[in-house]
């Protein structure tokens, strides 16, 4: 019994962290910012976590992170707002929440749409809380005894589950993540002090930072985008009256709500989790579930409850990975990692022994955070919305001039805004192309890291490739990974997969 | 017109992408050229890096030819304006910070962002760069004490 012990003693720890006055500050402004990123559409929380990131250097690493994380599930809440009153997802992760919140917004019942996504992401974030208290003590445990065999295999495996589980091509996939590896490694060598692919160049020396590399392949590119395709902000001009959903609708989204938020649990841990494949993978259940699947497009509230508990849950356990193992099960992790080794940590399973208060205290900051997400969202609905009305004609300049200006003060060097240009050309054309930069991102952070374990490990087999299969866990993780590659190539399983984004996409 | 058709062959964004591999991966090959690769049981600095400029090498070549022989797919329409534009702000705010300071290298900024979109709307743009180099100038270098500098002088 001494584990549920722990767990107390761990969560009074976190709480003890997270509830001083500085870090609850540090989760409301994040929270805060995660909801108006979530209501713009246009702006994702990735663009945002790299755009605030350099200004979180000279932060506690706790703090930094306890405010990082909150934009990201906080964007989570606000994305169903717009979805609901204007029809345009805020996030990708509420493009489903269009479907049927809208519908429910045109009959007149903004309030209990409004007010069930916030219950049930709120549901979803308490138990997501409590799930990766419980899940992350075992699994660091596991992974400390990990060598740098290990290692790299878990690293081969993050990868390749985040290239199945993503959009697209599994090829182009692996090929973005060898690119993305490949810039990894311009820098000065650990091992020998040699500098690699510098040209000479002295802005080189510490390789290309990442920060820079996010912003460019996602933020600039996004931004292109947007301005090239303006959408239309048709707002929904029926007042919200009440917001009280009645009886009925909580006795429907009840059961749709603890659905979503155990297939959310789920998913999200899954490397190439998130938000947004929990979303769509709740909708359809909740579709097939159903009595009368007919009602789903014509405003059924499961159809909110759902998706909605499933994209905070989502959002929330795809930190498991990047807390317990190092890592990162999307881009927006990857920069999480970022943050840390900026702040001098090496992301790993270690973190939580050494660092107690980091990792229980960001735990406990998102339970803290969604009771503030629910506080900051209902009553204040109006004021969110009334932000949709900041044209993105002036909105974009100054997300331009902000990230400009964080990407300077990183170093204070012209060279790492003008290498934002180069990868927001780069992102930019390569999404045009059908290529996914997500992957990219992740092999760039993770490369280096695979590089040095990879030399470890090798140097300790003398030499030998067959220890990465022989060593059990080891051999274990690639063969899952080996099956996930299989899965991946064939047609009929990938068919199945396209089937769950096409849905959230018509 | 038929022949038109007959000529275009091939998928021009496989084709770029396949040359995009290929560059990096020379370019590569010459950067690490006087490094060394070591055995696989004591790599050197060059080991791993040589690995990928092959897997590079191969997949930029396959690209090549899979983008000459497929069927007809151009390139997609590039939006130019908004591309070059937003660019061009960036690479002009980080030439302009370091002689001319924070609150000019933002107002220049904003200008050529501006650009971005029809119709241009000077009238609109000056007054709102100028806000956002103030709002900038309080918040990071007064605020935060971001040690930037303000003004050329």
């Amino acid at each position: 019994m001494s584990g549920h012990v722990d767990l107390f003693s761990n969560l009074a720890i976190g709480f003890a962290t997270a509830a001083t006055p500085a870090n609850l500050a540090f989760c409301l402004i994040g929270v805060a910012i995660g909801t108006l990123v979530g209501v713009l559409p246009g702006i994702s929380p990735l663009t945002t976590v790299a755009m605030l990131l350099p200004f979180t250097f000279g932060l506690p690493p706790e703090s930094a992170l306890i405010m990082l994380s909150g934009i990201f599930y906080g964007a989570q809440y606000g994305g169903s707002t717009t979805a609901i009153l204007v029809n345009v997802p805020g996030e990708t992760s509420s493009v489903i929440t269009c479907i049927d919140g809208h519908q429910m917004a045109r009959q007149g019942r903004a309030g209990p749409a409004l007010a069930i996504a916030a219950i049930g992401s709120f549901f979803a974030g308490t138990v997501a809380t409590v799930a990766i208290a419980l899940m992350s003590v075992p699994l660091a445990h596991f992974a400390l005894k990990f060598t740098a065999v290990e290692t790299v295999s878990l690293i081969v495996l993050g990868l390749i589950s985040a290239v199945v589980l993503a959009h697209g091509s599994a090829i182009k996939a692996i090929l973005m993540i060898i690119v993305g590896v490949f810039l990894g490694l311009v820098g000065i060598d650990v091992n020998s002090g040699v500098p690699r692919m510098t040209f000479g160049l002295p802005q080189l020396a510490d390789g290309i930072g990442f920060v820079p590399v996010a912003l460019g392949l996602f933020g600039i590119a996004e931004m292109i985008h947007n301005l090239a395709t303006p959408q239309d902000r048709a707002l929904v001009r029926t007042k919200i009256s009440s917001l009280m959903p009645s009886r009925s609708d909580l006795v429907a989204a009840a059961p749709a709500i603890l659905r979503g938020t155990g297939l959310g649990t789920i998913l999200g841990v899954l490397p190439g989790g998130g938000a947004a494949l929990p979303a769509f993978a709740a909708y359809a259940l909740e579709k097939k579930v159903a009595r009368d699947p007919s009602r789903f497009g014509k405003g059924a509230i499961e159809g909110v409850a759902g998706p909605e508990s499933a994209n905070n849950a989502g959002a929330q356990t795809s930190f498991v990975p990047m807390l317990t193992l190092g890592i990162p099960s999307n881009p927006l992790m990857a920069l999480m990692i970022g943050a840390l080794m900026i702040q001098g940590i090496q992301p790993g399973p270690q973190v939580m022994t050494k660092q107690p208060e980091l990792f229980w205290g960001l735990i406990a900051s998102m339970w803290i955070g969604n009771l503030m997400l629910v506080v900051i969202n209902l009553p204040l609905v109006g004021v969110w919305v009334s932000l949709l009305r900041v044209p993105y004609r002036l909105l974009f300049p100054a997300i331009l001039i902000f990230c400009a200006i964080g990407v300077y003060s990183i170093n204070n060097a012209p060279a790492d805004a003008i290498m934002v240009a180069v990868f927001g050309f780069i992102g930019y054309w390569l999404v045009k192309c059908d290529f996914e930069p997500a992957p990219m991102l992740l092999g760039f952070v993770l490369g280096p890291l695979m590089e040095e374990n990879l030399r470890r490990a090798m140097l300790i087999a003398r030499g030998d490739p067959t220890t990465f299969l022989t060593r059990p866990i080891s051999g274990t993780l690639l063969v899952i990974a080996l099956l996930l590659v299989i899965a991946a190539v064939l047609p009929m399983i990938r068919s199945k997969r396209e089937e769950v984004f096409v849905e959230g996409e018509t | 017109m038929g022949a038109l058709v007959m000529r275009a062959r091939g998928s021009l964004p496989d084709l770029a992408f396949g040359l995009f591999l290929l560059a990096l991966a020379l370019l590569g090959f010459y950067a690490t050229r006087n490094l060394s690769a070591g055995t696989a049981s004591d790599m050197g600095a060059g080991y791993v890096p040589r690995a990928l400029e092959w897997a590079l090498l191969a997949s930029g070549v396959g690209y090549v030819v899979k983008g000459m022989f497929a069927g007809f797919n151009p390139m997609p329409s590039f939006a130019w304006r908004p591309l070059l534009t937003i660019l061009a702000a960036v690479a002009v705010f980080a030439l302009c910070f370091q002689s001319l300071g924070l609150i000019i290298a933002v107002i220049a900024a904003i200008l050529i962002a501006g650009l971005a979109q029809r119709p241009v709307q000077p009238h609109v743009l000056l007054p709102f760069g100028v806000a956002v180099a103030a709002f900038s100038g309080l918040l990071f270098v007064w605020g935060l004490g971001l040690p930037l500098k303000l003004w050329p002088w």
